[in-house]
């Protein structure tokens, strides 16, 4: 897997996940070396080592196996459902094993959202688009809470930053975003 | 552009949710609502599909071989006793209950057929689609070169009072030619499909309901309940492994 953003095609994993629900494991093998590299780059993201990110991508998959037969086009995108498994299973790991997090300057946890790769598909556009009309510093708590699964309490510590100031920020900026992608797929 | 600043608590929950905020009790608690409350579901929804998008930006990282291997192990025992240990967390079995998504019959290209064993070689279809009922994939078809084309059961739908489901291809200006009934489950194979090599135009599948044993016809007697094209593979979407 070459070090360049996963675009992912929907198409091609549901297929992949249609086979896994008849317990195809070569399908499964197939569904693993297309996807794993991108689920494990966000997994090591959000947990604190390697180990723990593999062990995770492990369960993922396991889950996916297992209930493959869940899916339905109906739930949006594939690789959104696997996203959302996988990520659910690090924050509830992080939320349970308290890791602590230590940066060495406020400034290393605010992503620019400017640095973001380039975007490929309509819904990455559109919420991109809507990133960037959120004030700098509100877009960066969102995509790194997303990315790394910070909870605002270390937000807070982390930016040197009243929790309750930061809370407002997440909720102006959130309901910003909502409105911005609702009038943005309005308008297609 | 101004947007309104208005974001309702169960919107505001639903997205904290998604974004991974809260300890451990307030994501339980969370999870808990979203069983009884459809409103709560559908939010965390609406913000799953919004944001997954930022799950592509991180460098991907290929993980170590030891991962897979402990997985093929997993899967194999999985096999061998599919009531055992499933690993399903509390959020998982939402996705069961699932948001309220309205799926509509779709095309969806197939890429590639995978039956057999991890890494076996096998021959690639040239043609693909999936028949889609209630949302959920019911079967797929496969044909390849020689004519031959295969028929697979996934969450095969079914057709009430003794009646069957017949699936046939149709092509422009010449009439649907059947091929065979749906298979309630595993996977049918048939020898030929002429219409395949005669046909330059787009073709399409389409599933009527047919009495027991078939249209006595010839042609499709009931009303068609889905159609769907049949798509031709590409090497743009083909992949290897």
């Amino acid at each position: 897997m070459s070090s360049q953003r996963y675009t992912p095609d929907q198409e091609q994993l549901v297929s992949l996940i249609g086979r896994c629900s008849i317990k195809d494991q070569a399908a499964f093998k197939a569904l693993y070396d297309e996807t794993s590299p991108a689920i494990l780059g966000l997994l090591i993201r959000m947990l604190p080592n390697r180990e723990a990110a593999e062990d995770c991508l492990q369960e993922a998959f396991l889950q996916f196996w297992n209930n493959a037969n869940q899916y339905h086009v109906g739930k949006g995108p594939v690789f959104s459902w696997m996203i959302t498994i996988a990520r659910y299973r690090a924050i509830d790991r992080i939320r349970k094993q308290r890791y602590d997090v230590e940066l060495s300057d406020a400034e290393s946890v605010l992503v620019d959202t400017a640095d973001l790769a380039p975007v490929a598909g309509t819904e990455e556009k559109r919420l991109q688009a809507c990133l960037a009309e959120l004030e700098p510093n509100t877009a960066s708590l969102i995509v790194k809470s997303y990315v790394e699964g910070y909870t605002q309490q270390e937000l807070s510590q982390q930016t040197d930053t009243p929790l309750g100031t930061v809370k407002s920020w997440l909720r102006r900026g959130l309901a910003a975003l909502k409105s911005c992608m609702a009038t943005s797929e309005a308008n297609l | 552009m101004n947007h309104s600043n208005d974001i309702s608590e169960i919107e505001l929950e639903a997205a904290e949710y998604v974004l991974g905020h809260g300890s451990e009790a307030d994501r339980d608690s969370t999870t808990q609502q979203m069983i009884a409350n459809p409103e709560l579901r559908q939010w965390v929804h609406w913000w799953e599909q919004r944001l997954y998008p930022l799950a592509l930006h991180p460098k991907p990282a290929s993980p170590r071989k030891s991962v897979w291997e402990a997985l093929t192990k997993q899967v194999s025992v999985d096999n061998k006793n599919p009531n055992g240990n499933r690993g399903v967390n509390k959020l998982w079995r939402l996705w069961g209950i699932g948001a309220s998504m309205v799926a509509t019959a779709s095309v969806l290209l197939l890429t590639f057929t995978l039956l057999g064993n991890v890494n076996q070689e096998r021959e690639m279809p040239t043609h693909y689609a999936s028949l889609e009922s209630n949302g959920m994939m019911s079967h797929i078809v496969e044909c390849y070169q020689d004519g031959r084309f295969e028929i697979t059961a996934v969450h095969p739908a079914t057709a009430t009072d003794g009646k069957v489901l017949e699936l046939w291809m149709v092509a422009a200006n010449t009439a649907p030619a059947s091929l065979g009934i749906l298979p309630s489950q595993g996977r049918m194979q048939k020898a030929s499909l002429p219409m395949m090599q005669n046909t330059s135009g787009k073709l399409m599948l389409a599933v009527s309901v047919e009495p027991a044993g078939g249209s006595p016809t010839g042609q499709p007697t009931g009303p068609v309940i889905n159609s769907t094209q049949l798509i031709e593979r590409t090497s743009s979407n083909s992949v290897s492994f």
